[in-house]
């Protein structure tokens, strides 16, 4: 069996046993952050039972109504948020099909391969792709609760002369106060780049890279 | 009022049988510039008798000649005529060497607000600064290059404090550093020597892409679980598992290419670079990068060492950890 989005986009394949699609491991609601204080970010470790460095997906929102921008770290038993707003966040773990337990239901739609594995588990959200987001760009859907991946990577480190500091850039997600509108872009995360002596000293400091970092926005509901 | 150090280095053979070594301009027109109550402190080290002449009229306080020694002998600048130049010879064993020194002004204001770095959308063909707390009787200057270089913008003399706009930006996906200089005309009581205040940076983004959703139809599945939330439907597209990769880019690569077991479109990293800048040195050898082209990864950095130049360190290898997915599209 396979199954097609309303545009043709392959969403379960019962005849290819490593099409091994994301769906829901846990979800909760972290820590507030306490310490931001711009331009530094704060941040909140979640530890995750089960976590998987490698496999699992994070996925997370900022609860409230407040614009907030956020990126996540991953880690060996969890993940770490970082953000510019003193907040708690919503997240959603996801894991590959058959690193899940078997439904426990009698029924419903449970799609499994050749080999008797779960490919398709009913009792699970998938990870319900909304937009891919390549460089710059946004994913506006009016009422939905969209979530963003989390990922991260550094986008520059300036430097300026002492007594000023250069700053620290990095891709981030910024939300609006409804939460069906995620942007995704290089923004300031920390104001402690380099304080330079003089114009020789800046170019060491100064790093920049132009190559464009992905991010998927999904559709999810709040964690019960 | 500043005090600086001159050390006349004498030697009895050539080629340099007189070395300067401190402040002072070899030509007038690269004059240094002194300001009245600073103070130049003159000493020799080196063999036989050295004298330093000229110092002229209105220029110094006390214009007699000095006879150098190993310890310092001092001169102060006097109240003279603004942009007057002196050059003081130095003599040595029938050798001379000149070095000039002119009076300056009225100092400029350089104690503007700091200027952040900017982004700007892709396509954008100007940036705005916002000038704050600067005074008119400065003239401010944005430069490229460096604090002497090519004037992009000025801002109003008459008004300098408010948002000016500079016509001049990088090309998309590319960063420029532009450098903010201040300086007081002669009709200001200045020298017009140009004064670096600061530097920002600005970036042009890069033109990004974007996928949507499943698209819509009348036909396809939905799933709802037990709590009444939507498992899977027809306007969704779903996540799969590509690859994860691990391993280490030596000390003398800068990319690497891999082949992945599935087709992917998205790669996390799962051990990015926590640490960016060390000693003021720009970790770039440990912040990677990558590309995706159906099951082909490429990894890759900036330089394989800290220093772009290569002086700071050799090249050093690092490790990464990438999980890659793919979220596939309409066929």
């Amino acid at each position: 069996m396979k199954i097609y989005s309303g545009n043709g986009a392959l969403q379960l394949d019962s005849n290819d046993p490593t099409h091994l699609i994301y769906q829901k491991h846990t979800s909760g609601t972290s820590s507030a952050i306490t310490d931001a204080a711009a331009p530094e970010y704060g941040s909140t470790a979640i530890t995750v039972s089960g976590f998987t460095l490698g496999e699992d997906l994070i996925f997370i929102q900022p609860t409230g109504s407040a614009v907030v921008k956020a990126y996540v770290r991953p880690g060996g038993s969890g993940f770490t948020i970082y953000s510019n707003v003193n907040t708690s966040f919503y997240y959603h773990v996801f894991k590959k099909v058959t690193s899940l337990s078997d439904p426990s239901t009698q029924y419903g739609l449970v799609l499994k391969d050749a080999s008797d594995n779960v490919i398709f588990n009913p009792e699970r959200i998938a990870a319900r792709v909304k937009g891919r987001i390549t460089g710059t760009g946004g994913v506006s859907l009016s009422g939905k609760s969209l979530y963003a991946l989390g990922t991260f990577k550094f986008s520059a480190v300036t430097a300026a002369l002492s007594p000023r500091r250069g700053k620290i850039y990095g891709w981030v997600h910024t939300w609006n106060s409804a939460r069906d509108q995620v942007t995704f872009s290089s923004a300031k995360v920390s104001g402690l780049g380099y304080s330079a002596t003089d114009e020789a000293d800046m170019d060491d400091a100064f790093y920049f890279d132009n190559s464009l970092t992905s991010t998927l926005i999904i559709e999810a509901p709040d964690p019960i | 009022m500043s005090t600086y150090d001159v050390t006349v280095i004498t030697n009895s053979e050539g080629p340099n049988y007189i070395s300067w070594s401190g402040n002072g301009g070899a030509s007038s027109n690269t004059a240094y510039e002194l300001f009245p109550g600073d103070v130049v402190n003159f000493k020799q080290v080196g063999v036989g008798t050295t004298v330093i002449s000229s110092f002229k009229s209105g220029f110094w306080t006390n214009t007699s000649n000095i006879t150098l020694t190993t310890s310092n002998q001092s001169k102060t600048v006097s109240s003279g005529t603004l942009l007057d130049i002196d050059g003081l010879v130095v003599s040595y064993s029938g050798y001379t060497l000149t070095r000039y020194f002119k009076m300056g002004g009225a100092l400029p204001d350089l104690t503007i607000d700091d200027i952040d770095d900017i982004l700007i959308s892709n396509g954008s063909t100007s940036h705005n600064v916002t000038i704050a707390n600067a005074t008119n009787t400065t003239t401010y200057e944005i430069r490229t290059g460096s604090s002497t270089g090519t004037v992009v913008a000025t801002a109003p003399s008459s008004s300098p404090n408010g948002t000016l706009t500079v016509n001049n930006v990088p090309a998309a996906g590319n960063s420029r550093t532009y450098f903010v200089t201040g300086r007081r005309s002669v009709a200001n009581g200045g020298s017009n020597t140009i004064s670096l205040i600061t530097a920002y940076g600005v970036t042009q983004e890069s033109p990004g892409s974007s996928v949507g959703d499943g698209g819509s139809s009348a036909y396809g599945l939905q799933v709802l679980d037990d709590a009444g939330d939507i498992v899977l439907e027809v306007s969704d597209r779903v996540i799969a598992f590509s690859d994860y990769v691990t391993g280490t880019l030596s000390s003398t690569r800068l990319s690497e290419t891999i082949t992945l077991a599935k087709e992917g479109t998205t790669v996390i990293d799962m051990a990015p670079a926590s640490v960016v800048i060390v000693n003021g040195v720009a970790q770039r050898q440990h912040i990677l990068y990558t590309t995706i082209s159906g099951t082909t990864l490429t990894v890759e950095r900036s330089s394989t060492s800290a220093s772009l130049s290569g002086t700071v360190a050799d090249g050093e290898s690092t490790s990464y950890k990438f999980l890659i997915v793919y979220d596939p599209e309409a066929v």
